[in-house]
């Protein structure tokens, strides 16, 4: 009698447990799916607001991505002052830093442009100015996710004659033959090309990490000072207890 | 006062066997170790990826080891049938479960002073090794305290350690699958970022990412990332307080 009452209040305390585990879960999956349909909502009434068509991700990436003078960009920045019919053959983008540059893999290095408007009289409407990387040797793009934690930048608009500063901190990820472009795609506009730079030629040195002298004392002395100790500490305990003589 | 804890970590290194998962953990840490920094091909990656790959073994490692010790060391005395001797005992329920709970908490102490040699001679030559052995010890201290405080309660509540091991690693495994078992692709979706955003274990990986391989270092840097993993470990305290008031007196085969 009483063992089943404690069997059934065990069945009622798992069943209990399972019912918490399912609601939190089912919590849980509710806050994903709020959280992906806000984040959907709020991508959209962006794109609708402002033309663009970047992902929150690549938004993030863009505002705290690249060096811009972001105090002139923004006091510069006034809708009303946008002309619709700003062209992007008005700008002009250029290198400031090196055209080549050698690096050892591992190494930093800063990759510095400027884009100017060329038209005195009308702003150029906001873009997206960005670096594109292509692997020479492989001949295929490489995807900047390692490269740079700064992949872009939204510019609101580019006032008559006016110059902005680029940069953006790059980390070579493995040697070979690259080229790097900056590009500049002005938003709302599906028909223009993008104004492009001149290339930088990027060449990557190997860096082998190779250095067994140092790893080997660790790779093999810890896993064997670790048994030295805690076979010392057995066979005390084993002397005590009379197991070795 | 911690005689139950003096009792636990003595009890776990008592024999050799109880000590040979730390040997086993350092072999762990060797071969990675050895293979980024001899592989031809492993050690063309920048230090930075390779102090990353590393931190990232040492956390699920971690992470894995506590949930399995916790989740099985309250129910491992249930079905011995010790545990109602040490209800019987002048300490407080919740002060049972709380020394119980620090017993694994040295788990995670001896794993973390095993891995900071392996984390030094990778960071050899750079300015990574202090952000490298602080971050991985931050991150790694508070997740093991909130799986630990989350798998002694499903030890408590479960009573059967294949049932409460299992359900610890699942969870586990649930917590990890956004960092370690996510392609890019999936992680950049909405639905990827949205659980990323509420996921402890995928905020470490993050700012150990950004740390090691973005060069972020500044505790600033990484405010974003450090709060979530506090507030779900706050939550699993919270849980762990309600579940540990009082233990009920009784075998699971009863």
């Amino acid at each position: 009698m009483m063992k089943s009452f404690i069997h059934s209040n065990d069945s009622a305390m798992v069943s209990g447990l399972l019912v918490v585990v399912l609601t939190i879960s089912a919590a849980y999956t509710i806050i994903v799916s709020l959280y992906s349909i806000l984040l959907s909502t709020d991508n959209t009434q962006d794109s609708i607001n402002t033309g663009s068509l970047h992902t929150p991700l690549a938004r993030d990436e863009l505002q705290s991505g690249a060096v811009l003078a972001s105090s002139s960009s923004s006091s510069l920045y006034s809708p009303s002052s946008q002309s619709s019919s700003s062209h992007i053959s008005n700008v002009k983008i250029a290198i400031t830093s090196q055209q080549h540059v050698h690096g050892v893999a591992g190494q930093f290095v800063k990759i510095k442009g400027s884009i100017s408007n060329t038209n005195p009289n009308e702003p150029v409407k906001g873009g997206i100015g960005y670096i594109s990387l292509v692997d020479i040797g492989e001949k295929i793009p490489v995807d900047l996710e390692d490269w740079s934690a700064q992949k872009g930048l939204y510019i609101p608009s580019i006032a008559p004659g006016q110059t902005l500063p680029l940069e953006w901190d790059v980390r070579l990820v493995k040697a070979g033959l690259y080229t790097v472009d900056i590009f500049f795609n002005s938003e709302g506009d599906f028909t223009s090309p993008p104004s492009t730079s001149s290339k930088i030629f990027l060449e990557v040195s190997p860096k082998l990490n190779l250095n067994p002298g140092n790893v080997l004392p660790v790779a093999f002395g810890v896993p064997a000072v670790l048994m030295t100790i805690f076979g010392a500490i057995n066979y005390t305990r084993g002397r005590k207890m009379g197991i070795y003589k | 006062m911690l005689e139950l804890f003096h009792r636990e970590v003595s009890g776990s290194f008592y024999s050799w066997h109880g000590a040979a998962w730390v040997v086993a953990a350092s072999f762990i840490f060797s071969l990675v170790a050895y293979l980024l920094l001899t592989d031809m091909e492993l050690s063309l990656l920048d230090q930075g990826e390779m102090l990353f790959t590393l931190a990232e073994v040492i956390i699920a490692l971690a992470i894995v080891m506590s949930a399995a010790s916790a989740s099985s060391i309250i129910s491992s005395e249930i079905e011995s049938g010790t545990f109602e001797s040490l209800l019987l005992t002048p300490i407080a329920h919740r002060q049972i479960a709380i020394q119980k709970l620090l017993s694994v908490l040295v788990i995670w102490a001896l794993l973390y002073a095993v891995s900071v040699p392996y984390l030094l001679v990778l960071a050899s030559g750079t300015n990574l090794g202090p952000a490298a052995v602080f971050y991985v010890g931050l991150y790694g201290t508070i997740l093991v305290i909130g799986v630990s405080l989350l798998s002694l309660v499903f030890s408590v509540k479960m009573k059967s350690s294949k049932n409460s091991i299992m359900t610890a690693l699942m969870v586990v495994l649930i917590l990890l699958a956004p960092s370690l078992f996510f392609a890019t692709s999936l992680k950049k979706t909405e639905f990827g970022l949205a659980l990323e955003n509420v996921n402890p274990v995928s905020h470490a990986i993050n700012s150990l990412d950004s740390v090691l391989v973005d060069n972020e270092k500044m505790i600033f840097q990484q405010v974003n990332h450090i709060w979530p993993i506090i507030g779900f470990t706050l939550v699993c305290t919270l849980v762990f307080m309600i579940f540990t008031k009082h233990f009920e007196v009784k075998g699971a085969d009863q």
